[in-house]
């Protein structure tokens, strides 16, 4: 196959600008109609304002709704007051702990600590009245002209919502993802790879797997249908099912971000660099991320010339997966006095240590001495000829 | 009605200054008075116009640099000579570096050229802003006062690997600088198209299509000529240097472009 010269350089070069593209859309929307209801709201147009409110939702709605600590928000002090009788607060109230909060509040975020009310503030006396720790939040881009930053978080989710698109490394990835979940769910981001591998590791022990990678390509409901199902047989638990519903929505394979995303988080900052910047692939770097200190016998910092000098030759020479471990297998051998195991001879061994033959009967002893006889047998016999 | 165009381009090398240059003379052949502002610290419109180096004071680095800008824009008539009118270029030179950084601590920044435009208006139809080759706060000036983008690249990896960047760049600047109206990207130029070469004609395949997608108009190529050089040697657009050569008429799409967006904004 004849490679075009100059080929398939533009779509690498300009595929996120969709992306950019549909942000500057969707903040220009914002502004404007944030622009019209504080507008309405001055003039008194309460029902205009609140028509105006749904349609900001509805542009903000692909944001998430946030749940936002109660005692983190504070009324607006540059909007209006406005009156409320008590009766239709507590009636509010009354419905809202019925049949729970069906519309998220509006907010302006300031800082982590701290949320401007710009929109719902009945819900919000409602919400207060019932004592609940959180309420249900939108967050509307800042209308303050000194904070002229781009909203981080439209970046993410807009990231997140293409991230079918080639270009996006394993590792920005798995950063957006935990930290989306982490605010959407309020799980602690360090906490989150490890719940997803034990959910995924049960699935699988339960042979669960395939069902839920049926459920990736599935629709909303399905999805939900499917965790519903596999939380009444208790094969996920609490936050388990929300990691793996989330993931789902996105249309990633649980199994596959276990296996192939949340492992980039540990990796060393040396690789990490170089999958953002380099193109270093993430596999490839988990095949690097062997080279440590205690297995090269060297200094870190040596360890991590070792690693950069393999790094560079992965990008120039673009190994595959398989050379890369080779070489990586060579470079220990060579840097190393200790012989090399291979997974296989690992994992005998490392069972070969797990016996312990004061916990076995004597029938069984017996049968293990044959067998091992035979095969330390073998073992001589091979070695004698490869010395040969 | 007066449209402001910023002419852009992230890399350099990619004909901006060429394009400023034969845009202000065709427009002006259609009757529309042309103010050329000359952004671009290297000054080079002052050499393609074959004007001499100016001074301080007749740049538009005196009139950004001054306290109080009392509205006198330091413009010179081009090519007086040939009987061209109406097109006047504000030149630029080396101190632009200076306020480039200038503009960095100006509390108006990035909105100070729009500023003195606003209240110390051009009367030109049309004004072109020709760049520099960057991403920095004197583009970033010139968008804040611009109706209209246009971005010439070359049909080779590095230009095309600017003007994507230079995309981003401009869709997270309307944001930042909460732009309202936005300037409208009027196209994209591929310029110094040499049919011979693969890599021109696989790139400008691609590109159209790609651009498309994005709603982003890709303009019929401007061919390599090496007449283009001799021409700016001389100080003249190719239509005074060699008015019959066939790549003269490569300009007209974007002149009709400039005119349509002239007509629709009188109408409005």
């Amino acid at each position: 196959m004849t490679r075009k010269v100059g080929g398939n350089l533009l779509k690498s070069q300009f595929g996120e600008i969709g992306v950019h593209q549909q942000l500057n859309e969707a903040n220009q929307q914002i502004n404007s109609l944030t622009q019209e209801i504080e507008q309405l709201k001055a003039q008194g147009k309460k029902k205009s304002a609140r028509q105006k409110g749904k349609e900001l939702r509805a542009v903000l709605d692909d944001q998430g709704i946030f749940q936002i600590p109660l005692s983190k928000i504070e009324q607006n002090p540059e909007q209006p007051r406005q009156t409320f009788s008590q009766q239709s607060i507590n009636q509010l109230a009354y419905s809202i702990e019925r049949d729970g909060q069906q519309e998220p509040i509006l907010v302006f975020k300031k800082d982590d600590q701290s949320y401007l009310l710009f929109d719902g503030e009945r819900r919000w006396r409602a919400i207060r009245q019932l004592n609940w720790e959180k309420i249900d939040a939108i967050i509307v881009p800042k209308r303050d002209s000194e904070n002229l930053e781009q909203p981080e978080s439209i970046r993410r989710r807009a990231l997140l919502a293409n991230h079918h698109r080639e270009d996006i490394n394993p590792l920005d990835l798995a950063e957006a993802l935990v930290k989306e979940i982490s605010l959407k769910e309020g799980i602690s981001e360090e906490l989150i790879p490890r719940i997803l591998t034990t959910a995924v590791v049960r699935l699988n022990r339960q042979e669960k797997l395939a069902a839920i990678t049926k459920l990736v390509i599935a629709g909303k409901n399905e999805q939900e249908q499917g965790l519903n199902d596999l939380s009444k047989q208790k094969l996920v638990r609490g936050d388990e099912e929300k990691i793996l519903k989330f993931l789902l929505s996105l249309q990633l394979n649980p199994h596959s971000v276990k296996n192939n995303i949340f492992p980039t988080l540990k990796l060393f900052d040396d690789l990490k660099i170089a999958i953002r910047t380099m193109d270093l692939g993430g596999h490839h770097a988990r095949v690097l991320q062997r080279i440590t200190p205690e297995v090269t016998g060297q200094s870190p910092s040596k360890t991590q010339n070792i690693r950069q000098r393999l790094i560079k030759k992965v990008i120039e020479e673009k190994l595959s997966i398989s050379a890369t471990r080779q070489y990586v297998a060579e470079l220990l051998a060579k840097n190393n006095s200790k012989p090399t195991l291979s997974p296989e001879t690992q994992g005998i061994i490392r069972n070969l240590d797990k016996l312990d033959p004061n916990s076995l009967e004597s029938d069984n002893l017996k049968i293990l001495e044959k067998r091992l006889a035979g095969k330390l047998k073998d073992i001589r016999r091979v070695l004698r000829n490869q010395s040969t | 009605m007066q449209l402001r165009l910023s002419i852009l381009s992230n890399a350099g090398g990619s004909g901006k200054t060429t394009l400023a240059v034969h845009l202000a003379y065709l427009l002006a052949q259609k009757k529309l008075s042309v103010a050329l502002v000359d952004l671009d610290p290297q000054g080079s419109v002052s050499l393609f116009c074959g004007l001499p180096q100016p001074n301080y004071n007749q740049t538009i680095s005196s009139a950004l640099a001054e306290k109080k800008f009392s509205g006198d824009w330091p413009l010179v008539e081009l090519w007086e000579n040939h009987n061209v009118k109406r097109v006047h270029a504000c030149q630029g030179e080396l101190a632009l570096v200076d306020i480039s950084g200038d503009l960095a601590r100006h509390p108006r920044g990035a909105y100070l050229l729009s500023d003195m435009l606003t209240d110390y208006p051009l009367p030109q139809d049309v004004i072109l802003f020709d760049c520099p080759a960057t991403l920095g706060t004197l583009p970033l000036a010139a968008i804040a006062a611009s109706t209209h983008i246009l971005i010439p690249i070359q049909l080779e990896p590095k230009s095309t690997g600017g003007a994507s960047s230079l995309l981003k760049w401009l869709y997270e600047q309307f944001s930042i600088l909460r732009l309202n109206p936005q300037p409208k990207i009027l196209g994209v130029i591929p310029n110094q198209f040499d049919h011979r070469l693969a890599i021109h004609r696989n790139i400008l395949e691609e590109l159209v299509p790609l651009l498309g997608s994005m709603q982003i108009q890709c303009f019929e190529p401007i061919r390599f000529s090496s007449e283009f050089k001799n021409a700016s040697a001389v100080g003249l657009p190719l239509h005074l240097y060699r008015s019959k050569h066939p790549a003269c008429k490569d300009f007209n799409p974007i002149t009709n472009a400039v005119r349509t967006e002239l007509k629709i904004k009188e109408r409005l």
